[in-house]
């Protein structure tokens, strides 16, 4: 199952991640291959998005369904495709920076911050990313901000149905990348918002 | 940036990439400009298949042909617009081209079992040997990184990296619910390449071993010629106007006008075509080819293929239109028009085209233009139609209980459709199409289902029916530059014009006039671009 975490350190109290986060409009258009989303009711919504699967584009269609609402600490969802038998789950932890080593607690843990060897293999990654995909968005790491948090974000999706497996063997390269730059657009939001005293909405 | 070269390539579709191979085995030296982003052209998104008549694979199996056999094939089918010289240039260099790949260049080419030709029971014809393809290609294993990413994958074929051997072995398209997918997403994770992508990766990380010079994003923008001899190219490129001098000659491999509306409303009877090809294959080469006084054939238009779009699927900013041949052959299954009427034999896409263009003059419209694809249950539990796998039924799928109510959703004339679909499965019970011979034909079996007996592509439409809209794609294009025997491309006034060759699509369909084959346009690109190298360092270089 194509599984991706990513964490990244906000300059903003939790508090002001999860006002921003609260509220789905906030940071829908941030999710990679957003083209709209429409509310049903409180825990559930449908999503149109995008995917770039290599040489191919798909619009597809989510129902995507809150299965926990704790703020200030996380939220997590899961997803199904409506005419692709793709199925997902994901997660948002907003907490106090984890120390070297720790893990975030819940369901689906953040992984312990990265060691040097793999950040600088993420980094490198993602440079090699980032020359193709020219959207994906850097991190703005704000040094002056006020008292820092953290924001995790993972995100699993499996497909079914006999090709199953060449669906997420596809979508398997699309994953990491998306995760990153949700959270990181999240994160510079919140930190810009933070920095001027705005509320974040909702 | 400027370049002197022997050999200077325009397009990397089959034709480029052979002629760039040929000259650097002959020791020369040889630029690749394409002005996509990535190699291969058409020729990668395309179903890799060649038609080589008498290849040494089908000796090798057995399969008796000669030159001979496949000239009279030919010209027995051409329309008589075929030119002689060029159809025995063709048919005594394709399998020399294929072998020269092979043992020079490290191309391999491997023979799907029964392939018939389409007109296997015609004069010349045969039942199997006369298509190769290569094995899929391990990527990863034979170019470096920032090679890999610019070898243009198809977005047709990307997802199953298999070649056609090994899907004749695995029972053929008909059986895909038993393929392994696990190991085909391996397959993708390591990626491996299949069909013309396959083809174009041995070329590539042949050239990228040999040090040749490839160039993507190198548009070129017009010939250079001295003293009435073309001397060269300048293309734009990210380095800005560069020129790229040739001492031997320029050969023009950029690919039909299929990219471009504005030619293809000039020049074709039917411009009302969806593109399936490669975004830049755009007739640029055959313009600059005319500024220089070239002759130009008319042929009836484009490549036609029957399409059909999958809702949301997109590649290069447009909707993706997918091939819609295979599909048509399998038993339970037929294609009607606004009236419900069917209008020709739906396992012989050439026939189907051709009916589809058909304009009637006396209500000044194309009846047959707007069609669909109509299958019943069974079809639908049994077959793929691209990712929508056999029993999926995605909500983009028009289905109703009755003709009636499916016509009237699809707004088809609804008694046309019933008395259609009855009129068909009287005899279709018994295997037979009396109006329009599906399975007739050893072509139109070999797509059907072996499973059903005694007609592999009959069977009465029972059940819940489905239906797609059909569109009319293009593949490729007929019209083209005139070129000679030896490839080079001739004036208006009748001479070659010195130093200037064409291969693939950019030159006219004069090897073959009005007949086609499957394989035939990847089989001409490799073959004239082997031609057209070998005939260009016979004359005396420049400089
Ligand atoms: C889905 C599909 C399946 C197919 N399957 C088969 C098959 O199995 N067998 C078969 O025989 N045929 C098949 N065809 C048709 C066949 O692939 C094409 O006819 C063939 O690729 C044409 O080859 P080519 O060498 O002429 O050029 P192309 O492959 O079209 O390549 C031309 C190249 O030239 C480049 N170019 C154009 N202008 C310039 C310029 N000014 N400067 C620099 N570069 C330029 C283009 O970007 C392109 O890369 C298929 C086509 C499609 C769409």
């Amino acid at each position: 199952m194509p599984e991706v975490a990513y964490t990244t350190v906000v300059h903003a109290p939790q508090t002001a991640i999860w006002d921003f986060v609260k509220v789905m409009d906030n940071w829908a258009p941030y999710v990679t291959g957003y083209q709209s989303h429409e509310v049903i009711d409180d825990s559930d919504s449908i999503w149109t998005l995008k995917g770039d699967v290599g040489v191919l584009s798909r619009v597809v269609q989510f129902r995507v369904h809150i299965t926990e609402w704790a703020g200030p600490a996380r939220v997590a969802f899961t997803m199904s495709g409506i005419d692709e038998q793709t199925e997902g789950e994901g997660l948002f932890v907003m907490g106090p920076v984890a120390a070297e080593g720790d893990a975030a607690a819940g369901p689906a843990p953040v992984p312990p911050r990265k060691g040097w060897w793999q950040s600088l293999r993420s980094r490198v990654i993602l440079f090699f990313y980032r020359r193709s995909n020219p959207q994906q968005t850097e991190r703005i790491v704000s040094q002056t901000g006020p008292a820092a948090s953290q924001l995790a974000f993972t995100l699993r999706m499996k497909s079914g149905g006999v090709i199953g497996p060449v669906v997420d063997a596809m979508i398997e390269p699309m994953l990491a990348p998306a995760a990153e730059d949700l959270a990181n657009k999240i994160a510079n939001q919140v930190e810009r918002l933070a920095a001027h005293g705005e509320a974040s909405g909702g | 940036m400027s370049g002197k070269y022997d050999i200077v390539i325009v397009g990397s579709g089959g034709g480029g990439l052979t002629a760039a191979l040929v000259a650097t085995s002959l020791g020369k030296s040889a630029v690749v400009l394409e002005k996509g982003p990535t190699i291969g052209g058409t020729f990668a998104y395309s179903t890799g298949l060649a038609w080589i008549p008498n290849n040494r694979h089908m000796q090798a199996a057995g399969i008796d042909d000669s030159v001979e056999e496949a000239c009279a094939h030919i010209r027995s089918l051409s329309g008589g617009r075929h030119d002689e010289a060029l159809l025995r240039s063709f048919v005594t260099n394709s399998s020399a081209a294929i072998a020269f790949l092979e043992d020079r260049c490290g191309v391999p080419f491997e023979m799907p079992d029964n392939f018939p030709d389409y007109y296997s029971e015609l004069e010349g014809g045969k039942v199997a040997g006369r298509h190769l393809s290569s094995p899929i290609f391990p990527a990863k294993e034979h170019l470096p990184d920032e090679w890999r990413s610019q070898l243009t994958n198809s977005p047709y074929y990307a997802m199953v990296p298999a070649s056609w051997k090994e899907i004749q072995g695995w029972g053929g398209f008909g059986t895909v619910a038993t393929w392994d997918w696990t190991m085909l997403a391996q397959r993708i994770r390591d990626d491996y390449r299949a069909f013309g992508s396959a083809v174009a990766g041995w070329m590539l990380a042949s050239l990228i071993r040999q040090n040749v010079a490839v160039r993507p994003h190198a548009d070129v923008r017009s010939l250079v010629v001295d003293a009435g001899r073309v001397v060269g190219v300048r293309a734009s490129t990210p380095a800005g106007d560069e020129l790229f001098e040739a001492r031997y000659g320029v050969i023009l491999a950029t690919g039909g006008y299929d990219g471009s509306e504005v030619l293809k409303r000039r020049w074709d009877p039917h411009p009302m075509t969806v593109r399936l090809g490669a975004p830049t294959v755009d007739g640029s080469g055959l313009v600059m080819a005319l500024e220089q006084g070239a002759a130009m054939a008319m042929f009836d238009g484009q490549l036609l293929v029957p399409a059909y779009n999958i809702p949301g699927e997109a590649a290069a900013d447009q909707p993706l239109y997918r091939l819609f041949i295979r599909e048509l052959c399998f038993p339970g299954s037929m294609v009607v028009n606004r009236r419900g009427k069917r209008f020709g034999d739906e396992t012989f896409y050439r026939d189907l085209c051709h009916e589809m263009v058909h304009f009637d003059p006396l209500s000044q419209e194309f009846p047959n233009l707007e069609s669909y694809f109509i299958c019943d249950q069974e079809w639908k539990d049994r077959y793929p139609l691209a990712s929508v796998m056999p029993g999926d039924v995605p909500g983009w799928m028009i289905s109703a209980d009755t003709p009636a109510e499916l016509a009237r959703k699809i707004d088809v004339d609804e008694d046309g459709l019933t008395e259609t679909i009855a009129t068909f499965n009287g005899p279709a019970s018994r295997g037979e199409d009396p109006a329009f011979g599906r399975g007739s034909t050893n072509h139109g079996r070999n797509g059907g289902d072996p499973s059903v007996q005694p007609n592999p592509c009959v069977r009465p439409l029972q059940g819940r029916l489905y239906a797609v809209r059909m569109a009319l794609g293009t593949a490729g294009t007929n019209s083209g530059l005139v070129i000679n025997h030896e490839a080079q491309v001739m004036h208006v006034r009748g001479d070659p014009i010195p130093g200037l060759y064409a291969a693939g699509n950019v030159a006219a369909n004069l090897a073959e006039g009005l007949w086609y084959n499957g394989g035939i346009s990847n089989a001409k690109g490799m073959t004239f671009g082997y031609i057209a190298v070998r005939n260009a360092l016979d004359a005396a270089p420049v400089g």
